[in-house]
């Protein structure tokens, strides 16, 4: 059994896990926790199974030996009620982007409501797509098709489409990849707003920058297997050539300079004001944070005005899952 | 070789019993469907739209043409031999009962069977299925069961107008070369119909459109990754519709005839 | 196609509705056809054998189906117990006294149902039992001029009761000629005790017969000329009888062929029987021919004979008599002859 933050229940976990592509296996016998609120980081060269290991901790794709739990629950053997429990708390973000072709921008991003909330009103729907499209971002017309778009903005919109139900556990698959530099900001933004909010992040990525500013947990993958797990240091601890090898020029978060960090420092200092503004948004005094000079804080402010009906949302979800 | 042999008849027991339960998925999410008259709907009538409206013009040409070389036949070499009423028997069986779910089953596998299996495809390929999975869309039921009920209703509604067009299009067009009474035409049609033609005709377009569709959502959905499997499966889509269509009419009619 | 996905749900409700609506015509109109939505009045019968009948055999008056056959069982006695259903729109018709008669075609064309109606104004209830017209119930009502029996319009039948007769009547004519040939050629050869006057004389008043039969041809004919019309025409109860699908109407149609054929040999029969008559009055001056036109008249008697003897035997079915060659004039052939 491998590393595990004590005391913090396991959101996923991984027995033996297998993957096999044809007759050769590209993961062998996997086996981790993964804690429910953190920011996991799955790194790996280049076909070193790190997308096949986020799609079967997903459900995307069955395991072909061992299997993958969510709460406890196998995800080879759940329920109807229980799959659709799980699909309705995780989302997943396709590193192409994914959205169904032949669907309007709009449709694509209320698909996801109209399944699991079947009892929506047509401005319902509209509004919670506003609302995720704002935080993304976007402000082209949503009655385009996808291929109307630019790959960047595709990437966004599907961001988009999996935070439209507000996941509890969110898949994402190179999310920082083939994006201009005011994408990658919003994208870097609302993961870190993500991570603040307590979601669970699971996230194959190669910007080891990205993973030491944000990653609670690395999970190193090569020649078939796990190479490391743990926190930084104790996955350095566990295999230092390996995640040195990988994450190059990380350094302990502890020691990163607010200079090295550059523009992700500020919003990890914006998220301390997190709260403030929740308040003043319950206060009435109006979401818009723009009487702020500071551009960064700016952005933040709409992101955070555009999360979902936060609080109350994570508290029904507490309720269900403890029934 | 002994060895190969029991192999490939393993993977082809394995490949049947997968495709018998994929059948069998796809038929249940149907009726699911049909009771939930949920967000497939939508998809349920483009289909619809695609593979029964657009294809009215080809069929109903089809069946003007056949309608109308049955009833010249009629009115020249069979009268030579005094049986020109044997035209409304043929009439009745080729386009009611033979060819007219044949020739509307050919149609729908040449322009739905290839478009469902690349569309269903490129899907695949493009992680859209996937992403279908991960917000909880269960892809047979939204993207299966509607097109396999669109085709299915389209391959009945185009057989009644593929009779419709046979029957009285090709009567309208023999009218120009050589005029029959509408009524006299229309008695004798009446009184060589059977209840078992119009049933005949009715059961095969069902099968062959249950066909047509499984197979070709069977085609589309087998893609695995690479986009070179795309028009494969379009190719093997058509293929495996037109043998599978051609053995069930061949039953079918045996039935019919031995039965 | 903008057009269409924008109205796609319009578009496709049409394209499913227009459907159903033909479907739904078809199946009214097979309905229709095949009797699905008409009410049928039941009625029994008692027959004396089911033979020629079965269960669906049609029931017609003056050539219109009015109903069918249902169920056909013997019973105890060892009589038909049938069950029959009169189309709705017949059942008026079904009036008290009516008969059920069962004819059978006596050229070997099938069995016939014929429904006559009685002369009454009281329409049967359904259930009643409608007796056979050769029962004794059924004679009774006929006897009593209460049933209204159509003509048969079996007009072959009626034909050929008339034809037996005559047939009869020739091979009689036949014979005596025969006879009287063997005397006269006895009396030729000097061997017979009975004056060749006598003997003449006969013959004379045979021809005389013969004369007669040679009116009652044409007679026949006649009714030849009509029952070809009656072949002709589609809607009469012959071709429906020969065969219900009336490919033998374009068979008979065949611009009369068959009508002239047997009108030609008639015709024929008439001429040889004429020139036998012609030979007989100019007996006297040329004997020696006697015998040679006596054999020719019997030779044509016989041809004759075979026309009558095919129509007996239903050419109709059998595509008819074949085609003869056309007979010289024996008178003419006697001229140029020797004599």
């Amino acid at each position: 059994m491998w590393a595990r933050a004590v005391g913090e229940p396991p959101i996923l976990e991984f027995r033996s896990v297998g993957a096999r592509r044809g007759d050769f296996d590209i993961l062998r016998d996997i086996t981790f926790d993964l804690s429910e609120g953190r920011a996991s980081f799955f790194m790996g060269a280049a076909g070193s199974g790190k997308s096949a290991l986020l799609k079967t901790a997903a459900g995307l794709r069955p395991a072909d030996s061992g299997e993958v739990l969510y709460r406890g629950r196998s995800l080879a053997h759940l329920s109807r009620k229980e799959e659709a429990q799980f699909r309705r708390k995780s989302a997943f973000v396709f590193q192409d982007g994914a959205l169904w072709a032949n669907q309007s921008l709009f449709d694509n991003l209320a698909l996801p409501v109209r399944v699991h909330e079947p009892g929506s009103s047509p401005a319902e729907v509209e509004r919670i797509v506003r609302r995720v499209v704002d935080l993304v971002g976007y402000e082209e017309d949503l009655k385009t098709r996808p291929s109307d778009l630019s790959s960047g903005e595709r990437r966004l919109i599907a961001l988009a489409r999996a935070l439209v139900l507000d996941p509890e556990l969110l898949f994402m698959d190179e999310p920082f990849a083939n994006l201009d530099e005011a994408a990658s900001e919003r994208v870097v933004g609302i993961v870190a707003a993500l991570k603040e909010r307590g979601r669970s992040l699971v996230v194959v990525t190669t910007r080891s920058d990205l993973v030491g500013r944000f990653a609670d947990f690395i999970a190193v993958l090569g020649s078939g297997g796990l190479m490391a797990f743990g926190s930084y240091d104790e996955a350095v601890e566990w295999n230092g050539d390996a995640v040195r090898a990988l994450t190059g020029r990380l350094k302990p978060r502890a020691a990163a300079s607010e200079a090295a960090w550059g523009m992700a420092g500020a919003w990890a200092d914006a998220f301390a004001e997190d709260g403030a503004v929740l308040e003043s948004e319950k206060a009435g005094k109006g979401a818009n944070v723009k009487r702020d000079a500071d551009g960064g804080r700016a952005v933040l402010g709409d992101i955070i005005n555009a999360l979902p009906e936060e609080d109350d949302e994570a508290g029904r979800g507490g309720e269900e899952e403890r029934t | 070789m002994l060895d190969r042999l029991g192999r490939s008849a393993r993977r082809g027991a394995g490949e049947f019993l997968y495709s018998l339960g994929f059948f069998l998925s796809v038929v249940k999410e149907s009726v699911l469907l049909v009771r939930r008259r949920q967000v497939g709907f939508r998809v349920l009538v483009m289909q619809i739209l695609f593979t029964g409206v657009e294809a009215l013009r080809i069929s109903a040409v089809v069946a003007i043409a056949i309608g109308a070389a049955i009833n010249l036949i009629g009115s020249s070499l069979l009268a030579e031999f005094g049986q020109s009423r044997l035209m409304y028997t043929m009439l009745i069986i080729v386009i009611t009962r033979e060819l007219g779910p044949l020739l509307t089953a050919f149609i729908v596998i040449a322009r739905s069977g290839t478009a469902i299996a690349t569309e269903l495809g490129g899907m695949v390929v493009a992680h859209e299925m996937e992403a279908y999975v991960s917000v909880g869309v269960n892809p047979i039921s939204y993207l299966a069961a509607p097109r396999f009920l669109g085709v299915v209703i389209s391959m009945l509604v185009l057989d009644v107008y593929f009779n419709l067009f046979g029957l009285l299009g090709s009567f309208a067009v023999v009218q120009l070369i050589k005029p029959i009474a509408f009524e006299e035409y229309f008695r004798n049609l009446a009184a060589v119909l059977r209840p078992g033609d119009l049933g005949m005709g009715l059961l095969k377009a069902l099968v062959f459109g249950v066909i047509v569709s499984v197979v070709s959502l069977y085609r589309g959905f087998s893609v695995e990754r690479s986009s070179t499997e795309v028009p494969v499966a379009g190719i093997r889509a058509v293929g495996s519709s037109f043998m599978l269509v051609i053995l069930a009419d061949v039953v079918l009619t045996t039935i019919q005839y031995v039965g | 196609m903008k057009f269409r996905i924008r109205y796609a749900d319009r578009v496709v409700g049409l394209f499913v509705l227009v459907a159903l609506l033909a479907l739904a015509a078809g199946i009214i109109l097979l309905g229709a056809n095949q009797r699905w939505f008409s009410r049928d009045f039941h009625f029994t019968t008692r027959l004396d054998s089911a033979a020629g009948a079965s269960p669906g055999t049609p029931i017609y008056l003056k050539g219109f189906q009015v109903g069918k056959v249902e169920r056909l069982s013997l019973n105890e006695g060892n009589e038909v117990d049938a069950d029959f259903v009169i189309f709705d729109k017949y059942y008026p018709k079904v009036r008290e006294n009516s008969v059920l008669e069962l004819v059978t075609s006596p050229i070997g064309l099938g069995t016939q149902l014929l429904f006559d109606p009685g002369k009454s104004d009281a329409v049967l209830k359904e259930g009643s039992f409608i007796p056979t017209a050769d029962s004794p119930e059924g004679r009774g009502l006929i006897e009593q001029g209460l049933v209204d029996i159509p003509p048969k319009d079996d007009t072959i039948t009626r034909l050929l009761a008339d034809v037996s007769p005559l047939l009869e009547n020739l091979n009689k004519t036949v014979i005596t000629v025969d006879r009287t040939l063997t005397e006269v050629n006895r009396a030729v050869a000097g061997r017979s005790d009975t004056p060749l006057a006598n003997i003449l004389g006969e013959a004379s008043k045979t021809m005389t017969k013969v004369d007669g039969i040679a009116g009652s041809i044409g007679v026949i004919a006649d009714n030849l000329r009509a029952t070809t019309t009656a072949i002709r025409d589609p809607t009469g109860l012959i071709p429906r009888l020969l065969d219900a699908k009336g490919s033998l109407k374009t068979l008979l149609d065949d611009k009369g062929a068959l009508y002239s054929d047997i009108s030609s040999s008639l015709a024929e029969l008439q001429a040889s029987l004429k020139n036998v008559q012609e030979m007989t009055t100019s007996l006297n001056a040329q004997m020696p021919s006697i015998a040679v036109t006596l054999d020719e008249g019997r030779t044509a008697i016989k041809q004759a004979q075979d026309v009558l003897e095919g129509l007996k035997n239903n050419p109709l079915l059998r595509g008819g008599i074949p085609k003869k060659t056309e007979q010289e004039s024996t008178y003419q052939s006697m001229r140029e002859g020797q004599f």
